[in-house]
């Protein structure tokens, strides 16, 4: 069955076997996050040709992705806020309360403070 | 190997170098290790580079080198405080150098990529992340054939690179150079995945040319380059 590389994402499904490499970047965008004129390497070698050569069932077909650079990234940037935009609006999530635990003089039990 | 150069003393060269010093010292493969920079530590770097609060204003290279050179003394350890350029590159990186390129942009990839292409003996090893992925490039020549595929082959981005060299920038250029979000952990990835790939290559058992990975999937995937 062909196999269908992009980054670290990988397919290997007899169903892509037949299908052109227009269809594989078209249909397969989304899912394997095919970066916008991605170069193409067919089994392991610069493909020239056009893009309406079909796939056979031993071929390799990957989509290059770029290399990194300075943190941009298609990725979702909602793990770290961003310094670079100021004008970003606040996510609409209620804030959730901060418990601190703090040791009590008399050894009563803890104390639970919402924040 | 007559000599291993770190490009890039920032978020992955920086957390390379020590381990990299380390293995020199230790295997005795190389006695000699340059570090490239033309960067200086500030306060904004301390979330994520390998950087001492003394060393605030200092350049990054000069830093790395005193460090290394009081805990490493049998490698001759020094400081190229600039940028590499079309100028300086020449005297830097020699046959059968081994160069671990760290940098953020693709115009010094393909500065690079280019001049080895050159020589016939060398080891070329690009790393660079994005936020949470990121890849490894090996060019790996030996007595002038290439086992693996320069940098540029098939990424067009430093084929064809729209940035700039930051030795051809001006120091208002620079300080207005947009930074991206990065996060360690991805940087000590990339960090990790070159060391692995320069283990391979010295041990002759390297068979791959590119290897990506992503630190939220934990997926990393070493493909052929030719």
């Amino acid at each position: 069955m062909a196999r269908i590389i992009c980054g670290t994402n990988e397919l290997d499904d007899a169903r892509w076997d037949g299908k052109t490499i227009a269809e594989i970047r078209r249909e397969c965008k989304s899912f394997l996050n095919i970066p916008d004129g991605a170069r193409v390497l067919l089994n392991d070698d610069e493909f020239v040709g056009t893009e309406d050569r079909a796939l056979g069932s031993d071929d390799e077909l990957e989509f290059v992705k770029a290399s990194g650079e300075k943190g941009y990234s298609p990725s979702p940037r909602f793990l770290i806020p961003s310094r670079e935009e100021p004008n970003r609006p606040e996510p609409d999530v209620p804030a959730r309360p901060i418990w601190i635990w703090t040791t009590p003089d008399n050894d009563s039990g803890g104390i639970a403070i919402a924040a | 190997m007559k000599r291993t150069l770190i490009v890039g003393l920032g978020g992955i060269g920086g957390y390379l170098a020590e381990p990299l010093a380390r293995y020199l010292d230790s295997s005795g493969l190389c006695r000699e290790l340059v570090l490239a920079d033309g960067d200086v530590y500030t306060a904004s770097n301390n979330d994520r580079q390998s950087m001492r609060l003394e060393e605030l204003g200092v350049n990054k290279a000069i830093a790395h080198a005193k460090r290394l050179s009081r805990s490493f003394p049998r490698i001759s350890i020094r400081s190229c405080p600039e940028y590499v350029s079309e100028r300086s590159i020449d005297g830097l990186v020699v046959e059968e150098s081994v160069i671990f390129l760290c940098v953020d942009n693709h115009a010094t990839r393909k500065l690079f990529s280019d001049h080895c292409r050159r020589l016939d003996d060398v080891l070329l090893i690009s790393a660079g992340n994005d936020l949470t992925d990121g890849n490894v490039q090996v060019y790996w020549k030996v007595n002038g054939i290439q086992r693996t595929a320069p940098l540029d082959k098939h990424h067009d981005e430093i084929r064809f690179p729209t940035d700039r060299n930051p030795a051809e920038l001006t120091c208002e250029e620079l300080a207005s150079l947009p930074g991206g979000g990065q996060i360690i952990f991805t940087n000590l990835t990339a960090a990790s995945l070159a060391l692995n790939a320069f283990y391979a290559a010295m041990t002759s058992k390297l068979s791959y040319g590119e290897v990506y990975f992503d630190v939220l999937t934990g997926r990393s995937n070493a493909l052929v380059r030719r």
